[in-house]
């Protein structure tokens, strides 16, 4: 499969399955909202209103205000840049970590791969979350940090999938053809195995997007990600959790665009893994 | 290999495991910053009373004295004390694990339940409307988030509907079974109480439909490729041209032999159910590791962390040894290896 051609015919591919498509439009317009929630909020996130608070949706509120008479509709749509900016920044680091680590174990073998490869075993044989929230809670609240604790619990499955395919390639003919005709590791590694290595990692990547917004998500509801008055969705529910009998709307609509962008996201991750095959081990 | 070696040998590569998971999350709490004391007493504390409570705790002493002391505690089933309870971790969490342990099993009950059939009838009718509708249903599942919908679970059949009861393992107004086993159901059971048995059932329906669903997933997903691999063999076929019914020979040709892989995956399903236990448990105010480790992260009890991380990662691991030596007995062609 050269890299090449692989976008576009992947794209041709998606086109195809419907479900596959629903995800993208899910997607797109969850990013479109977010990029133009400035013009398109009725309200600014931050501005408390306090004459105005907890109130039912209405066609001034369209999903009514917080405790702090915050719009939240308005609050919704600036929340997706943060959601979204988290689960992908926090995907591309942990990718990036992954394959580093791959990459050497895969590269060098022996018992710098043997150490490795057990490293990573042990990330592996615990529920991600659970460290996520451990590194979180030590950290401050703040965006970086979430980014850090969700990526520094996701890099093993990268490593591991970055390694194989490391060594899959190392032992192709050209590469000892490559290394016969005295090219450096340095230019064996850019030229000939990180070209394989990205697109794979890169597909498990997207497939895990859901998996990360569910992740910062739930750091945010816990009160371990970015801290108040940002309108992160995860933390925009727990504000409204001790009034949901009263006042369901400040939790419902939040969790509701959670549910939404992960479902845009798994649709499409779930084709992305039916046309790639991808295996979690 | 004997079955006997086979489990030393993977009993003693577990212990690794878990020594590694526990340095790591040691040093996560003692390399970032963060500060337990403080947490606790606040910012307005004494300095003085600061340093005497973080010497009580032996956080004053270098990094590497402390895991040192904290390996040989380990070693003798010890966790430290936990800051915010001021009592011993280990009996903290044993009072707590029965509580998970209770929630985690009515969630794989409720997995299976929901699950297998999916997977089976999903696989039958395989790229039908049925099939797509299944794989929207589980989609669904692993998309929401398990505190939101617990949430708005809540809200409809507690407090709208009031069929529900609310948070917690019993109603206020029932008092609690003696503890035998620390399981409400099973000790509720033994002491011939069948009120608090009923209401205990009843306490455990939403919290173990939110984990089960989310977990539902999986099971429908290998479930379905399971049986479709059977269906691809020619013993199948063979049952067919024999002129069995089509139930006899769905029940003992295609669903016997494909329920076994779905075994594998239970081990999986069940460190599901231990994470997402951290956030059902909150909602549901469910007194479990969960919450506890929750606790334990607010108030940054390090010991408490460190204690609950590496009781889980023992179950966890427990749990995926025993999945592994129940499958090579079921399948007599798998080897210990």
């Amino acid at each position: 499969m050269g890299d090449h051609m692989m976008m576009p015919e992947t794209l041709r591919e998606l086109m195809r399955r419907k479900l596959g498509v629903a995800g993208l439009i899910i997607i797109s317009f969850i990013i479109i909202l977010s990029l133009i929630a400035p013009l398109i909020a009725p309200y600014d996130p931050l501005d408390q209103r306090l004459d105005e608070r907890l109130q039912p949706p209405s066609s001034k509120h369209l999903m009514g205000t917080d405790k702090l008479g915050r719009d939240i509709f308005s609050r919704i749509l600036y929340g997706g840049r943060i959601s979204l900016f988290i689960a992908v920044s926090s995907v591309v680091l942990a990718t990036l970590i992954g394959m580093l680590i791959g990459l050497i174990a895969g590269y060098l073998g022996g018992r710098i791969d043997d150490l490795l490869m057990r490293i990573t075993d042990m990330f592996m044989a615990f529920p991600s979350l659970i460290l996520a929230l451990a590194i979180a809670a030590m950290l401050k609240p703040g965006m970086f940090n979430v980014i850090t604790a969700i990526s520094l619990s996701s890099w093993p499955q990268y490593a591991r999938m970055a390694r194989a395919v490391t060594i899959q390639v190392k032992n192709e003919p050209y590469i000892e053809a490559a290394v016969s005709i005295g090219a450096s590791n340095t230019r064996i590694l850019i030229g000939h195995i990180i070209p394989m290595v990205i697109p794979q990692v890169m597909i498990q990547g997207m497939i895990n997007l859901g998996g990360a917004i569910l992740t910062a998500a739930g750091l945010g509801f816990l009160g371990f990600g970015v801290p108040p008055p940002t309108p992160e969705w995860g933390l925009m529910v727990s504000e409204g959790r001790d009034l949901i009998q009263s006042h369901w709307w400040i939790s419902t609509f939040p969790g509701l665009m959670i549910f939404l962008s992960v479902v845009g996201f798994n649709l499409l991750g779930d084709q992305l893994r039916d046309i790639f095959d991808v295996r979690y081990r | 290999m004997s079955l006997y070696s086979y489990i030393l040998r993977r009993s003693l590569y577990m212990m690794i495991v878990v020594l590694g998971i526990a340095t790591i999350v040691f040093f996560i709490t003692r390399i970032l910053p963060g500060d337990p004391v403080g947490a606790i007493l606040g910012p307005q504390a004494p300095p003085d009373v600061v340093d005497k409570v973080r010497r009580e705790y032996g956080f004053d002493k270098p990094i590497y004295v402390q895991y040192i002391d904290f390996i040989i505690n380990l070693f003798k089933g010890e966790l430290g004390k936990s800051v915010s309870t001021n009592r011993p971790v280990i009996e903290d969490i044993k009072e707590r694990f029965p509580a998970t342990f209770e929630l985690a099993t009515a969630s794989l009950i409720v997995a299976i339940i929901i699950g297998i059939p999916m997977g089976i009838i999903s696989a039958l009718r395989k790229d039908g409307a049925l099939d797509h509708l299944i794989r929207l249903i589980s989609l669904f599942g692993v998309s929401m988030p398990v505190f939101w919908l617990g949430l708005i679970l809540l809200l409809i059949f507690y407090f709208r509907l009031g069929i529900l009861p609310g948070p917690g393992r019993l109603d206020p107004y029932i008092p609690s079974p003696p503890r035998i086993t620390g399981l409400v159901t099973l000790d509720s059971l033994l002491t011939g109480n069948f009120d608090a048995f009923k209401n205990a059932i009843a306490h455990l329906i939403l919290p173990a439909t939110v984990l089960g669903y989310f977990s539902s997933a999986y099971i429908a997903r290998v479930t379905r490729a399971s049986v479709l691999e059977v269906l691809r063999q020619e013993h199948v076929k063979f049952a067919r041209s024999k002129g069995l019914s089509s139930g006899a020979i769905l029940t003992r040709h295609i669903i016997k032999p494909a329920l076994i892989p779905i075994i594998t995956v239970l081990g999986l399903v069940y460190g599901g159910l231990l994470e997402g236990a951290v956030l059902t448990e909150t909602i549901f105010g469910w007194p479990g590791l969960g919450s506890y480790l929750t606790r334990a992260m607010i108030y940054m009890d390090y010991n408490a962390i460190v204690g609950g991380v590496v009781i889980i990662a023992i179950i966890y691991s427990v749990i995926n040894l025993i999945v592994d030596i129940l499958y090579s007995y079921i399948d007599p062609r798998i080897k210990y290896g």
